[in-house]
């Protein structure tokens, strides 16, 4: 097989996920491996995208089999439609449409970005970015009709709209973080939230599990960055690891905001962990009643971490701390590493050993998301940007101090949601060095590959992506050559 | 002797097989992503066959009376004595491919670019033939040739136990051994 790694650079993660084997509760690591190996046509978008009733059709990547759709469509416009399906896809799950589809986006460009963007866009080509370029994709994606580059190009321009749409940051704009296994250590009910929930509940609950004693009531985050007034909410471990804090027997109530993953709450059920909606939350005494009944049923030998497990930080929201937090950089060279946990590669090997190798080649490092919280737990000096949009927020600062110069390059060590895909084309397509680490689903079509590398390069950016997994050397070489 | 045996039920037609073999087996890189790159491109020694109702994946059968070995011209075709696979040692083929005429299941081919017929030669190499091992329905598998008359057995077992509980009285599923 194509995969054999090991699963978490964290010593305490892989104790509780043998201990978790030990009990035969099975994890996102036993799916994972169950999917193995993923469908080879979607891995290299040889499956037609188009929702038509005629198919499925793929595409034989070897030449013997099928080599046009039942309507005639080829390879080429196949994976082409599929990158801009799953760029659509991630341009919609950043829009911040409160509940109403119908409120349309807004588009503004960061100021300093506003020259760069308007660059892109004469670059590329077709009418001014709107909110219309979403309908547009989705009509291009109803019917195959368009050709592989007017699809790329499409794909390329919802990427620069995802930035343009992007929620700016606040003005009160720095918000403290705690992170690592150390957070469960002291004897307490625990309250574990995944997913999004209101920052309104989440400091609804703090308050009132603040005013519970004997014992002790907590609330932390199973890797989601939520807000909770001057703080997010303590963080218990990186998003890839929540399967692993659940089956700790460690959790007493889980609270599935919309996005938890159906795993966890499956995961949870199964081990006689209350699970309850987000909205069932505001029933609090049944919600610590709740945790409370399974916490006297916990199992009094479960897993005991050490408080010293606490990394800590502040992550910089607005756009004058995440200028402080760059200028305090001693450095000339800045590189911006981030992004999600994802099985492709062993937790957080990626974004710690990069990071220490690039702060041993004299950069300094700013990180978001899962990424951001692994150097936390490590303690790897780095500016920690927002968990979404931190990279777009760097380079506009970076912009506004006249230093994207020392800026050596984007990586995404991991990728989760569309969202992520959909940035990393955005900011490519400003002119700017981005690496992804984890395959992109166009290997199958040359063509897509080659006209995505040459519209991007005509705005003087980059999106270097890879056949395999990529290695820690293989991007230290990438930024190093910068 | 073990051989490659086919759940016909369990088969979606879903081609991992053919991807995956052609990457192990046809490729430099040996992997999918790098697979799809190279020229010429790799060839699999596995082929799905069969329409909307059936799929069937093919690969060589490894006959126990072969008539591509008697057809083989140079002797490049031959039985490996420790397996029992009819195995082709590439070195000895010259590409007359009279093999492929005489293969009773069509599932030798001929190579153009190397100049040879290119089979299934199980993946003697690995400890599992790779598309056992990436069956995402377990359609294929691994068996003893001696395990498959009690297989079958155990089939028809299994569906004459189904149509007597479904109420199939008519029907006689006829159990008769090896």
């Amino acid at each position: 097989m194509e995969t054999i790694h090991f699963k978490t650079v964290d010593p305490v993660s892989q104790e509780l996920l043998r201990g978790a084997s030990r009990r035969g509760v099975e994890l996102n690591w036993e799916r994972y491996e169950k999917q193995q190996p993923q469908d080879g046509f979607l891995r290299l978008g040889l499956s037609c995208p188009y929702g038509c009733m005629q198919g499925p059709c793929r595409i034989d990547p070897y030449g013997r089999g099928a080599q046009r759709g039942i309507c005639g469509l080829d390879r080429d416009a196949m994976a082409a439609a599929f990158l801009l399906r799953l760029t659509l896809q991630g341009l919609w799950e950043g829009l911040d449409l409160s509940g109403s589809p119908r409120r349309g986006i807004e588009i503004a460009w960061p100021a300093p970005l506003e020259k760069a963007a308007a660059a892109a866009q004469s670059t590329i080509g077709g009418a001014p970015l709107a909110a219309a370029d979403i309908g547009e994709s989705a009509a291009l994606l109803s019917r195959p009709s368009a050709d592989p580059e007017t699809l790329v190009r499409q794909a390329i321009r919802l990427g620069l709209l995802a930035i343009g749409s992007a929620k700016r940051g606040k003005s009160a704009a720095t918000l403290g973080y705690r992170v690592g296994y150390g957070l469960l250590a002291k004897e307490a009910v625990t309250i574990a939230v995944a997913g999004r929930i209101p920052e309104t509940l989440a400091k609804a609950l703090l308050k009132a599990a603040a005013g519970r004693k004997n014992p002790k009531v907590r609330l932390v985050s199973l890797g989601d960055w939520l807000p909770a007034g001057k703080s997010f909410l303590p963080i218990v471990c990186t998003s890839g690891e929540a399967e692993t804090v659940v089956a700790s027997g460690r959790i007493d109530l889980l609270l599935a905001g919309p996005g938890c993953d159906p795993g966890l709450a499956t995961l949870a059920a199964s081990l006689n962990i209350p699970v309850l909606k987000g909205e069932q939350a505001s029933a609090e005494e049944e919600l610590f009643a709740q945790a409370r009944r399974a916490f006297d049923r916990r199992d009094p030998g479960s897993f005991a971490p050490d408080a010293a497990l606490v990394g800590t930080g502040s992550a910089a929201l607005g756009s004058a701390e995440v200028q402080a937090g760059l200028k305090s950089a001693s450095s000339s060279k800045i590189a911006l590493l981030g992004g999600s946990d994802t099985l492709f590669q062993s937790l957080g090997h990626l974004p710690v050993e990069l990071a220490k190798a690039l702060i041993g080649e004299g950069h300094a490092i700013a990180s978001w998301g899962d990424a951001a919280l692994w150097m936390a737990k490590q303690e790897i000096p780095a500016t920690t940007l927002a968990p979404q949009d931190g990279p777009l927020a760097a380079v506009a600062s970076l912009a506004a101090t006249g230093s994207l110069t020392s800026l050596t390059g984007i990586c995404f060590t991991g990728l989760n949601a569309c969202r992520d895909l959909t940035l990393a084309l955005g900011l490519a397509a400003l002119g700017l060095k981005v690496a992804v680490a984890v395959p992109l689903p166009l290997w199958g079509s040359a063509a897509v590959r080659t006209a995505l590398g040459t519209i991007l390069a005509a705005t003087g950016g980059s999106l270097t992506h890879y056949d395999h997994p990529a290695q820690g050397e293989e991007l230290l070489a990438w930024f190093v050559r910068a | 002797m073990k051989v490659i045996g086919v759940h016909t039920d369990r088969c979606t037609g879903c081609k991992t097989c053919e991807l995956y073999c052609g990457a192990e087996r046809g490729s430099e890189g040996k992997t999918l992503l790098k697979a799809v790159q190279e020229t010429p491109s790799p060839q699999p020694r596995v082929r799905v066959e069969g329409s909307r109702d059936a799929a069937f994946p093919l690969q060589c059968r490894h006959c126990l009376q072969a008539p591509c070995l008697d057809a083989c011209l140079t002797g490049a075709l031959g039985r490996d004595e420790a397996s029992g696979m009819v195995i082709i040692r590439e070195d000895r083929c010259i590409g007359c491919w009279t093999c492929t005429a005489f293969c009773p299941y069509g599932v030798i081919s001929p190579s153009p670019e190397q100049k040879i017929a290119i089979k299934c030669d199980r993946c003697l190499h690995r400890e599992e033939p790779t598309c056992v091992d990436v069956c995402p329905t377990g359609a294929l598998a691994l068996v003893e040739i001696e395990a498959i008359d009690d297989l079958a057995r155990e089939k028809r077992r299994t569906a004459a136990a189904a149509a007597t509980a479904a109420g199939n009285g008519g029907m006689v599923i006829l159990d008769l051994g090896r």
